[in-house]
């Protein structure tokens, strides 16, 4: 695991008091608990993220099956297939739209590393225009593994210190 | 003209349609479910199931890869990098740095079909998001698993090589298979027309 999933517990760091660190705890367990994915579907990935919000696989048991078309509602970003040159611009200003706090999740090979494709027309990976979270490897990945990739996401969070300066 | 027809009174009141709608819900609570509850079930995996490549090790430790890189030339994307170099052991070359970046790898399986040396087989481990892109580039620490794990995967991928062995006799099969059909069909339609005729 990277050195983000395993940031210090937030708990008393930085010599704060108990309000803030209780507070702190409540707003990362809300904010953990009701993600909402703003589904970038570029390529085949797209389906199976589908499947993922699906009843077989049902992403609402995880609170994120709130699927919004809008980047203004959202604060999950999962960029599921190829990202191309030309769509790199329209996906940075989707991010750029959506309101702090953010995630994203890179889907795929594809929007990981560029994967298969690799020439001149694909992004090499998406971390050349966006921060990524987390990665997720497979050609298309499961969605079981998507949702290993959420709840790593949620274990993040956990962690965050929404109210330090 | 009016293309709308003006609703009943009871259609006005929409409770017949509200009560129809709960009873399709109510149904639904009654039947058996469908979710799998992920984490705690596993992903249900076959022999076939075609996770992420690992190699095979032998039971004093040493790779079965010769390195001859017949995987590395395999690979539509690029994703293998081996460095070989020599060894005492009687197979003289083994591979000094095997890489797989796995998230190049698409899981297509041609690496297991070029391997001459049964050394690298498709695992069944498929759940592997990591933060950053350094932990997805195993290198030979991280892919060796023991030759037993593999016993069933090798099972099936020496049976997929059989049906290649001789492609005459898939045509044959398909053929027959295909008259089987057509002599049914007739045969069923003969007893139908035997039918209408009584």
């Amino acid at each position: 695991m990277g050195s983000l999933i395993e940031a210090p517990e937030p708990r008393n760091a930085g010599g704060q008091g108990f309000f803030t660190t209780r507070l702190q705890h409540l707003i990362n367990w809300g904010r953990k608990n009701s993600l909402w994915p703003m589904p970038l579907g570029l390529s085949c990935c797209a389906i199976e993220m589908m499947a993922m919000v699906g009843p077989r696989y049902d992403l609402a048991r995880f609170g994120a099956e709130a699927m919004r078309f809008t980047p203004r509602q959202c604060d999950l970003m999962i960029v599921a297939g190829t990202l191309t040159w030309k769509m790199a611009q329209a996906a940075r200003t989707v991010y750029d739209q959506m309101p702090e706090p953010k995630w994203v999740i890179a889907m795929g090979v594809c929007s990981s590393s560029g994967g298969m494709y690799k020439n001149y027309a694909v992004v090499q990976g998406i971390d050349s225009i966006l921060p990524v979270d987390i990665y997720v490897p497979g050609c298309p990945p499961r969605p079981d593994a998507v949702i290993d990739a959420l709840l790593k996401i949620q274990k993040k969070i956990e962690k965050e210190r929404p109210l330090a300066r | 003209m009016r293309h709308t027809r003006r609703l009943s009174p009871a259609e006005r009141l929409f409770l017949p349609a509200i009560a129809r709608g709960l009873a399709i819900t109510l149904r639904a609570i009654f039947r058996p479910r469908f979710t799998r509850q992920y984490p705690e079930e596993p992903i249900p995996v076959t022999p076939v199931t075609r996770g992420q490549p690992r190699l095979v090790q032998f039971e004093d430790g040493s790779p079965a890869c010769v390195s001859c890189g017949l995987c590395e030339y395999a690979c539509p994307a690029y994703a293998i990098t081996i460095d070989g170099g020599e060894t005492d052991r009687f197979i003289e070359r083994e591979p000094k740095r095997f890489e797989i970046d796995m998230l190049r790898c698409i899981l297509c399986g041609f690496c297991e079909e070029a391997c001459p040396k049964d050394a690298i087989f498709m695992s069944q481990e498929l759940e592997m998001a990591a933060a950053t892109r350094e932990d997805h580039i195993l290198g030979l620490d991280r892919l060796l698993r023991p030759r037993a794990e593999f016993a069933e995967r090798m099972e099936y991928v020496r049976g997929i090589h059989e049906r290649w062995k001789d492609p005459s006799a898939l045509q044959r099969r398909a053929h027959e298979r295909w008259t089987e059909q057509a002599r049914r069909k007739e045969q069923e339609e003969a007893a139908g027309s035997a039918g209408g005729q009584t």
